[in-house]
């Protein structure tokens, strides 16, 4: 099966397979960490990648391996939570408007089109500047201003299929609205909504280091990869460690997910197949 | 049509004034404001130098009346004058629009004379190599870290093979050079910017384009003209082409306000004076007159090219209808 | 056409790109005195304005330091000497001082310096309306009077020990600013005209400032033709454009500063040795632990003892700034005068600190923290530490200061956040637990702001709440007293005070970390720093770098 998967949709299998890495080291990494990642030996500096430190020390002679596992569960954590923020909201906004059209349609429409129109990243930083930073603080502002293209995705799909013979039919015998959109509307709008959300974790992932990088993120000493970024920097001509296992990190992981969301969408938009020089 | 041109015209007015409130009320609701960040508590200032600071600012007044003040300002135009210097917002912002432009002009020409036709000819020769070799290079495109990437390519480019400059827009000296000079201690300057800014943008631009052209190619009418016996060279760029590029034109449209956009982190990394520093330093030090004025432009921009784009649809486009 | 303009473009290419060409060794050598090159310099913040009635921060007072003069400045051993003024005199009683004006100084406009200058300049400063930080010392005087063109008499209510190094420090010029509204005269503040040793050229915002040396300058004609300062806002890419060459020195005649890490780690590589100096220079800052005195946990001196004996400051000095700074016991640095060398350091003692809580009722809980029964209440000791995010040094501090106090049971939770917020909800609100901040002064040691009990108030500098008479009455004392040895025993004593008090736990004095291209020379390393005199820096001809 797994072979069948490798062969015919290898995004998926690549994807999946980045992903899965993630998720494992999130949930072991407690018995998996060799060193307590918060622990500081300041004798043990700043020390080069080496049998007993696979990935060197940063600055207070704390593991980075260590570190960098506890780091993926920041990364999952405000990947998954922030997503399944701005997906609930965008779902709710964009179902309404759809469903209901007319002037709620128009007002959620402008109230999206606000949003579109600030920049994100500022918008980001004003609120994180009026709320503090912290993990859940960085979780519930991408979630909260990312929240317009899924309100695009499924007003266009409730949109299309609302005039379809089944929902009429539903709606003759009486079916409530919010039935209706939650029982044959939305299942149907899944697919793609689930291909953004999945490229969104990916997204929301580089959010949250470009964020800890500034030093509005996750506050140390708590270790995510962004603000591991952060810390290295300084030490970029002479201990190169510091800054390349995070970076890898990210970009494996934010990899993974767009590979899986990409081929999510491949396999579930049947117009995407076949009629080029070689169909 | 006329009237949906007027209508959607007339609603940037409202958008604008509620992105406005907006604006202003997240940066009122933050703690701070510009006059205390001036103190870097350096123990020779005079304590009471925060107190006069504020008056002279107008910060001292109710919130209603320095938006009021502000809104009033705005109906001639006038932007207020930035916390940090008492200089007017449009000298501030005018002074660094023409790095950012430098850089994000280019960085979008770049993107549609490299990245669409990469995705198109990924698109005609899907499942080939160069399908894959472009998907390859969009996803790892996409998922860099782009200050990180910044930070590699400014220690290898820059530094351990000395190739390019890593800061700032010029080199010392060459305001005396004759202008090919100074054109490329510019170009020079730009290459790692743009490279890094560019790459991200490079992979979803091309996948776009792919998607795009591929949607085109599975039509019928496509293989209608094959049958036809068309060539190939008439069925690409006479039938295909054309409508693969109507969403690019959205896109075209979408990426106006890109323009007067900057990263602040990579501006801040390449010293490069652009409208990202300026914005993040706007927002840290509650200046929040030159915030408002880069939340407007950037607003206007974005209905405006919102606005091209839909209307750029419905002309290339005659099956799309506004009324 | 194209050959010559390639040929241009080749030789401003070997010209521009100066390093790897050369050979470095030349630089190593001395040669003799030549007029000309430039000396490119970076700062991490551009300036706000340039005028220096108006700057609260350090690239508008480092750009103005080479554009004005004030009337007296420091010499090499830290004592006043003339300047603008050649002489001066104290009266008996201190409340007067009358300034010798040297004569024939002219602004880079060409006019000439006198007496007028001296009164617009105070004038200037003591306007409610300007948006002066510096109002506070001119307060004291009650009237500035001409005697003739070059002779001011300064007279003051009180006696004032500060006046002479914190008033007219930079002399304006009345003839350009007089009637003009000082806080939005943009071509003033964005141009400005003093009689400094450099003037000014051009102020690209967010770029860079260009100064031009001052053929009239009254020391001499400065030898560097021209002075640029370039604003690079990344630390790591400031040091990378100096490892390039795009940038000559950090620090040299600005307060720019390797940090630690880059002096300590990075310094060792051909690419700087064969090319740069670097140095180590006292500053005249300390950083320090301050407790909310207002805070039950911190108000018994024992207990603040105990903490401050559990915080080994050697280990800090060594990791946070790998050893570039020296222990502080006190509000001041060991190289003033008023520095009190018999105060010494209450010892890293963990078991002592231990022992000390143990004795104020502190029991070890079962979660690994201490607890106690403050108001009836069962109170674990834990706190929050806060500072300010961006300072690399201090955020450091604090992580270290947190697995400190872990060893005795002390639960300290860093609260990292960014500067506004900081100063606004906390400091000022005196919300905070405790926090790691710096304080940066010169070299006259008058702190009466920090520590008297009259300003504990909003946006006052007495942070921590300290209150303590006797300290009160010799703060008062010290700034009315001149004569430098009785000054100097207050200033003793209120060391002493502070440090029994522990009324906050100093921390360390970091040192400035300047570097320079090997190619300048001229330089003299003194306690000023090394920017000291630029009018004496110079380049041999055989190299100079940037010819125009």
């Amino acid at each position: 099966m797994i072979k069948r998967l490798w062969k015919r949709h290898p995004l998926i299998f690549w994807g999946g397979a980045l992903v899965s890495v993630l998720v494992v080291m999130a949930l072991i990494c407690q018995w998996v960490a060799p060193y307590d990642p918060d622990n500081q030996v300041l004798a043990d500096r700043l020390l080069p990648p080496s049998w007993h430190h696979w990935m060197g020390t940063d600055q207070y002679g704390r593991d980075i391996l260590s570190r960098m596992l506890y780091g993926s569960r920041i990364s999952l954590a405000v990947g998954l939570v922030a997503v399944s923020i701005y997906v609930l909201i965008g779902t709710t906004v964009g179902s309404v408007a759809g469903y209901y059209g007319g002037w709620v349609d128009g007002l959620l429409m402008r109230v999206t089109d606000i949003f579109l129109c600030i920049p994100t990243f500022l918008l980001i930083l004003m609120v994180i500047a009026f709320v503090g930073p912290s993990i859940v603080n960085i979780m519930v502002v991408i979630g909260l201003t990312s929240w317009t293209d899924v309100a695009r995705l499924v007003r266009g799909e409730v949109l299309a299929l609302k005039e379809r013979e089944f929902i009429q039919a539903a709606r003759v015998i009486g079916m409530k609205d919010s039935r209706i959109i939650l029982r044959h509307l939305l299942p149907n709008a899944l697919g793609p909504v689930l291909v953004v959300a999945t490229l969104g974790i990916g997204g929301a992932i580089l959010v949250e280091s470009a964020l800890s990088y500034l030093g509005l993120g996750v506050q140390p000493p708590t270790p995510s990869w962004g603000n591991m970024l952060e810390e290295g920097k300084e030490h970029l001509t002479d201990a190169w460690w510091l800054i390349t296992f995070p970076g890898l990190a990210i970009f494996l992981t934010v990899l993974g997910y767009n590979l899986l969301g990409e081929g999510l969408r491949d396999l579930l938009d049947p117009r995407l197949r076949g009629s080029g020089r070689n169909g | 049509m006329r009237k949906y041109v007027i209508r959607r015209l007339l609603m940037m007015v409202p958008l604008i004034f509620g992105i406005s409130i907006l604006t202003f009320a997240i940066l009122k609701l933050s703690p701070g404001d510009p006059a205390t960040l001036s103190v870097a508590l350096n123990s020779k200032i005079d304590p009471g130098y925060i107190t006069k600071l504020r008056a002279s600012f107008g910060l001292d007044q109710p919130v209603y009346i320095q938006y009021w003040r502000w809104l009033k300002g705005m109906l001639t135009l006038d932007f207020g004058n930035s916390f940090m210097d008492n200089r007017p917002v449009l000298t501030v912002i005018g002074e660094r629009l023409p790095a950012t432009f430098l850089l994000s002009g280019l960085s979008e020409l770049l993107l549609f004379l490299v990245a669409v036709p990469l995705g198109i000819l990924a698109a005609y020769y899907q499942g080939r190599w160069l399908d894959r070799f472009t998907s390859i290079f969009s996803f790892v495109g996409f998922a860099m870290p782009t200050f990180w990437l910044a930070l590699m390519l400014m220690l290898i480019f820059g530094v351990q093979l000395g190739w390019l400059p890593v800061s700032g827009m010029t080199n010392v000296g060459t305001e005396y050079l004759p202008w090919y000079d100074r054109l490329g201690d510019v170009l020079q300057h730009l290459i790692l910017p743009l490279v890094v800014t560019t790459y991200g943008g490079l992979a979803s631009v091309s996948r776009y384009a792919r998607t795009s052209m591929l949607e085109v190619i599975r039509q019928d009418y496509i293989r209608t003209a094959r049958a036809k016996g068309l060539s190939e060279f008439q069925v690409i760029f006479r039938h295909a082409l054309p409508n693969a590029l109507i969403p690019i034109i959205t896109l075209l449209g979408l990426s106006l306000p890109a323009l007067i956009g900057g990263s602040f982190i990579i501006e801040s990394i390449f010293a490069w004076p652009g409208m990202g520093r300026l914005g993040f330093e706007a927002i840290m030090s509650r200046n929040y007159t030159v915030v408002m004025g880069i939340g407007i432009i950037s607003a206007f921009l974005t209905l405006m090219g919102n606005f091209l784009a839909d209307i750029g649809y419905a002309l290339a486009d005659p099956r799309v209808r506004y009324d | 056409m194209i050959r010559q303009s390639l040929l241009a473009l080749a030789l401003t290419s070997i010209l521009l790109s100066g390093c790897g060409k050369v050979d470095p060794k030349i630089y190593a050598q001395d040669g003799p005195v030549t007029d000309g090159d430039t000396l490119i310099e970076s700062s991490i913040g551009d300036a706000k304005t340039l005028n220096p009635a108006l700057v609260d921060e350090n690239t508008g007072g480092d750009i103005d330091g080479l554009v004005f003069n004030g009337l007296l400045r420091y010499n090499e051993k830290m004592e006043l000497e003339p300047c603008l003024a050649e002489k001066w005199k104290v009266s008996k009683d201190g409340k007067t001082i009358t300034y010798y004006l040297r004569k024939g100084v002219k602004f880079h406009d060409g006019v000439e310096m006198t007496a007028e200058d001296v009164v617009f300049t105070w004038k200037v400063y003591t306007d409610p309306t300007v948006n002066t930080p510096y109002g506070a010392d001119y307060q004291y005087i009650k009237n500035v009077e001409i005697m003739d063109p070059y002779t001011v008499k300064v007279i003051y209510k009180k006696a004032f020990a500060p006046a002479l190094t914190n008033t007219f420090t930079s002399i304006l010029p009345k003839h350009i600013l007089e009637g003009k509204d000082i806080n939005h005269d943009d071509e003033f503040n964005r141009s400005p005209i003093g009689t400094g040793p450099y003037k000014f050229v051009e102020w690209k915002s967010a770029q860079q400032i260009v100064l031009e040396a001052n053929p009239d300058y009254w020391e001499g004609k400065p030898h560097i033709h021209r002075f640029v300062l370039r604003i690079i806002p990344d630390q790591s890419s400031e040091f990378l454009s100096l490892l390039k060459g795009e940038v000559d020195a950090m620090g040299a005649w600005t307060s720019g500063t390797l940090t630690p890490e880059q002096y300590a780690r990075q310094t060792d590589t051909p690419k700087f040795t064969d090319y740069y100096n670097k140095y180590e220079i006292d500053q005249f800052e300390y950083v320090y632990l301050g407790w909310n005195l207002g805070n039950p946990l911190f108000a018994d001196v024992k207990v603040r003892k105990a903490l401050t004996m559990a915080i080994d400051r050697q280990a800090i000095i060594q990791n946070v700034v790998y050893g570039l700074g020296s222990v502080c016991t006190g509000p001041f640095v060991p190289q003033s005068w008023a520095y009190n060398k018999d105060v010494k350091p209450l010892p890293f003692d963990i078991e002592g600190a231990k022992a000390i809580l143990k004795q104020d009722g502190w029991k070890m809980g079962k979660d690994g923290v201490l607890h106690k029964f403050l108001h009836g209440k069962d109170t674990p000791f834990r706190f929050k530490l806060y500072t300010n995010q961006g300072n690399v040094s201090r955020e450091r501090i604090v992580t270290i200061v947190q697995q400190q106090l872990k060893q005795i049971g002390v639960d300290c939770q860093p609260q990292i956040m960014e500067w506004t917020t900081l100063l606004n909800e906390y400091i000022n609100k005196r919300k905070y637990d405790a926090m790691v901040l710096g304080w940066q002064f010169g070299p006259e040691p008058d702190c009466y702001l920090s520590w008297h009990s009259s300003q504990m108030g909003e946006h006052q500098y007495n942070m921590v709440g300290y209150k303590n008479k006797t300290v009160d009455s010799l703060l008062v004392q010290g700034r009315e007293t001149l004569d430098p040895k009785k000054r100097a025993a207050i200033y003793h004593r209120i060391h002493k005070l502070l440090a029994e008090d522990v009324a906050a736990t100093f921390l360390y004095v970091p040192e400035s970390l300047p570097a320079v291209h090997k190619r300048f020379k001229g330089l003299e390393v003194n306690r000023n720093g090394i920017g000291w005199h630029p009018e004496k820096w110079y380049v041999p001809a055989d190299q100079q770098k940037y010819k125009q």
